[in-house]
């Protein structure tokens, strides 16, 4: 019968030290983590009431100001404010609060909004964001800027488009296209950026959300080496429904031999007389 | 020791044997969170300004059929169909299945919604029960909606009816009885519009405890932790499989199950794979395992995503008896799915899969509890003789205790950093204190079903047990 030398039998007196220090050791890390979840319970609770008391005084500003005759310059230089403006919260809500009154309201009201948003500072925020070495900063600038149609932002925006994270690219592309018209899309016609479904999606919610009008020349994106431009194109037409589109898409649909542009096309006319 | 050399043999290689595998357990485990962890913060940062809403403006968005077999569901089933017929998206159907149902299902169904027998025939790519009626409806608020009535043949078979029936390219497969998310299918749909280079064949995600949650009209209102102390202790263990466990296997490539509450397939895929196999009461994992093989069988790049946001609500079993049950099949389903596919077993071509995932499921979800439960007998039996100490043996319990404590404030943890759906500070005290007492009496009672699963699978139960339900109120308010 096999018999274990010494040094490999089990030393239950060691081990027994080992378990015990390993005990302690992962305790200690389990309290670790339950302080930390417990620290961050507390500090979500108190800010998510900072931040409710703070978007109840926002929206009366701002329903103050759009509905009388309160001019934006008296909004802005009020010493409260000012005082409020040095907070970081209360900027981030602020301009979250014009955005979603942007989208609701036209007008009048909504350029009362984007002057508010301008002479602020709060402008000044979202480009600063640009500066950001964290892309979703960039993002969420881009975002802002140009939701709120903020027009002196573009060539910055514009200037971003080659930027490292696909995600700012697809962002600077939508913000040319809120600020601009859909006309930008002409400047990728040359372009390989390849638009996924996804990304196409997002265009043309911004263009059904911003009620952004066609371009004249939208046809000449067919001619477009990049196949999913040419996808974009489709879309947009079938969007904008107009007849002048319809015989571009038909002489495309018997060139073409991409039978994924094929289908659209097809899904498109189908809707028309010219293809039965 | 005894003195005699062949035990003191024995008894040393049994002792390393055990510290061998519980130190691989938990580094598997730490190893898992820390890749959870860092994709889940990744995933958050990228979706954190998606808008999901303008897949809405894509026409030619993804075409979906929902799946939902159902049966004996006649007191629920009128609002659980009208709250899938609710669901935020442009291009989908709902495929009501009644699965032979014993109750007035077909008859509530055929009321509630306006609906006539299909001129439609059912012509099965994959073998089914037989379909007695197709059935739509007359009225066009219902347009989307199809019922299926067949003979009784179990969950895969009226999947498999639903995979035959639909036209569409994608199959979300569901339970009836779940609350989904309102943006379900646009979260679910997302990934095979970014794809370009791989076939997205499938895509599941998380899948979380709804017992005690507020509910109205179909729809989840408020979350709270679970009243009843074995579903609130389920919430721990599935933030700790959902967050810490399927978010890594996704970022390894490795992922072996979607939850059969919900995912979505590549219905060509699904079909060409041969559907659910009706012989297993683990279908959910055995399709995605085949769905695998298939691609990497026939050389195609393919790709299966995970979503790790909270999108289906599920009610947990509240009482020991249905919890056996339901914790015994699943142990059937994960040896029947393991027995199929055995070829993988360390087999370079599935890669991840072969060389990680199954051997991983193999050691520490199926001989897991087997190896749990012999090595307490022998080691209690050799503290008894006074072989080992009993100091030795309660160090060793209290450190496996000290981990799994440590594993749930860690689950509990990544949730308050990312999804935070539990908000108050009273829930939070609850699930720290189910976490305590968790290692003491749920998960015993775990590895005892899971003995029992393969007790069941060697003498032949093929059967799903009784899963009653107490069911969530739909109706409107």
């Amino acid at each position: 019968m096999i018999a274990l030398s010494p040094q490999y039998q089990f030393n239950y007196y060691q081990l027994e030290t080992v378990i015990y220090w390993a005990i302690i050791v992962i305790f200690g890390i389990a309290l670790f983590f339950l302080g930390l979840t417990l620290s961050k319970k507390l500090r979500r609770i108190k800010e998510l009431k900072c931040r409710q008391a703070l978007q109840k005084r926002i929206d009366s500003l701002l329903f103050e100001m759009l509905f009388t005759d309160i001019p934006v310059e008296e909004v802005v230089n009020s010493p409260e404010f000012q005082k409020n403006l040095q907070s970081v919260l209360f900027q981030r809500v602020t301009i979250k609060a014009i955005i979603g009154l942007h989208h609701n309201y036209s007008g009048n009201y909504s350029k009362k909004l984007e002057q508010f948003y301008a002479e602020s500072g709060l402008a000044s925020y979202s480009l600063k964001k640009l500066n950001s070495s964290q892309w979703p900063h960039v993002v969420e600038g881009i975002r802002d800027l140009s939701s709120l149609n903020y027009q002196k932002a573009y060539p910055r925006i514009v200037s971003l488009q080659n930027h490292k994270s696909t995600f700012v690219q697809t962002e600077v592309l939508l913000g040319m296209i809120k600020l601009k018209g859909i006309a930008e899309i002409l400047k990728f016609r040359n372009k390989s950026l390849y638009l996924n479904d996804w990304v196409q999606s997002n265009i043309l919610f911004s263009v059904k959300k911003h009620r952004i009008s066609a371009p004249d020349d939208l046809s000449d994106l067919l001619e477009s080496k990049n196949n999913s431009i040419v996808l974009l194109a489709i879309r947009l037409m079938n969007y904008y429904k107009k007849a002048e589109h319809y015989d571009a898409l038909l002489v495309f649909y018997q060139q073409t031999k991409n039978l994924q542009l094929k289908k659209e096309i097809a899904l498109v006319l189908e809707k028309t007389e010219y293809i039965n | 020791m005894t003195g005699i050399a062949s035990i003191d043999l024995f008894i040393t290689v049994f002792n390393y044997l055990i510290l061998i595998f519980a130190v691989l357990v938990m580094s598997s485990y730490i190893i898992l969170a820390i890749i959870s962890s860092v994709s889940l913060k990744e995933y958050l940062r990228e979706n954190r300004f998606v808008n999901y809403n303008a897949l809405l403006s894509l026409e030619s968005a993804p075409r979906v059929s929902l799946i939902a077999p159902a049966y004996n569901e006649g007191k629920t089933i009128e609002e659980n169909v009208k709250s899938l017929l609710a669901i935020n998206y442009n291009n989908f159907d709902v495929i009501v299945v009644n699965d032979g149902s014993k109750d007035d299902s077909i008859p509530v169904l055929i009321k509630a919604f306006d609906l006539v027998k299909s001129s439609r025939e059912y012509h099965p790519q994959i073998s089914t029960k037989e379909v007695k009626n197709i059935y739509t409806s007359t009225n066009s608020a219902f347009s989307k909606l199809i019922v299926v009535d067949k003979m009784n043949g179990g969950k895969a078979d009226a999947l498999n009816v639903g995979m035959n029936v639909s036209k569409n390219p994608y199959l979300v497969c569901i339970d009836v009885d779940c609350i989904m998310d309102k943006d379900v299918l646009l979260k679910l749909a997302k990934p095979y519009l970014e794809q370009s280079d791989k076939r997205v064949i499938a895509t599941g995600g998380v899948v979380r405890i709804a017992n005690s949650c507020v509910i109205r009209s179909g729809k989840l209102v408020e979350v709270k932790a679970p009243d009843n102390f074995l579903a609130r202790v389920q919430v721990i263990e599935y933030l700790r499989a959902f967050i810490l466990g399927r978010m890594a296997w996704s970022k390894l490539d490795g992922l072996l199950i979607i939850s059969g509450a919900f995912g979505m397939f590549d219905r060509e895929i699904a079909m060409k794979s041969g559907g659910y196999d009706t012989n297993t009461v683990g279908e959910d994992m055995e399709l995605i395992v085949r769905m695998r093989r298939y691609m990497i069988d026939h050389k195609q790049p393919y790709a299966v995503q995970y979503i790790p946001d909270p999108l289906c609500w599920t009610e947990a079993p509240e009482s020991y008896k249905i919890l056996g049950k339901q914790r015994s099949r699943w142990m059937r389903g994960t040896i029947e799915t393991l027995w199929t596919h055995r070829k993988m077993m360390f087999n370079p071509k599935y890669k991840t899969l072969g060389l990680l995932s199954y051997p991983y499921w193999l050691f520490f979800e199926y001989y897991a509890p087997l190896i749990e439960f012999t090595g307490l007998v022998i080691t209690i039996i050799l503290a008894a003789l006074g072989i080992i100490s009993w100091t030795f043996f309660f160090l060793f319990i209290l450190l496996v205790y000290s981990f799994a404590v440590l594993f749930s404030m860690i689950a509990l943890y990544s949730e308050e950093a990312t999804f935070k759906r539990y908000e108050t500070l009273a829930d939070l005290r609850k699930l720290v204190a189910v976490a305590f007492l968790e290692p003491i009496i749920f998960h015993p009672f775990t590895v005892y079903a899971a003995l029992k699963g393969n007790w069941e699978k060697i003498s032949g139960n093929k059967g799903w047990g009784d899963m009653t339900r107490t069911g969530f109120d739909k109706r409107p308010q």
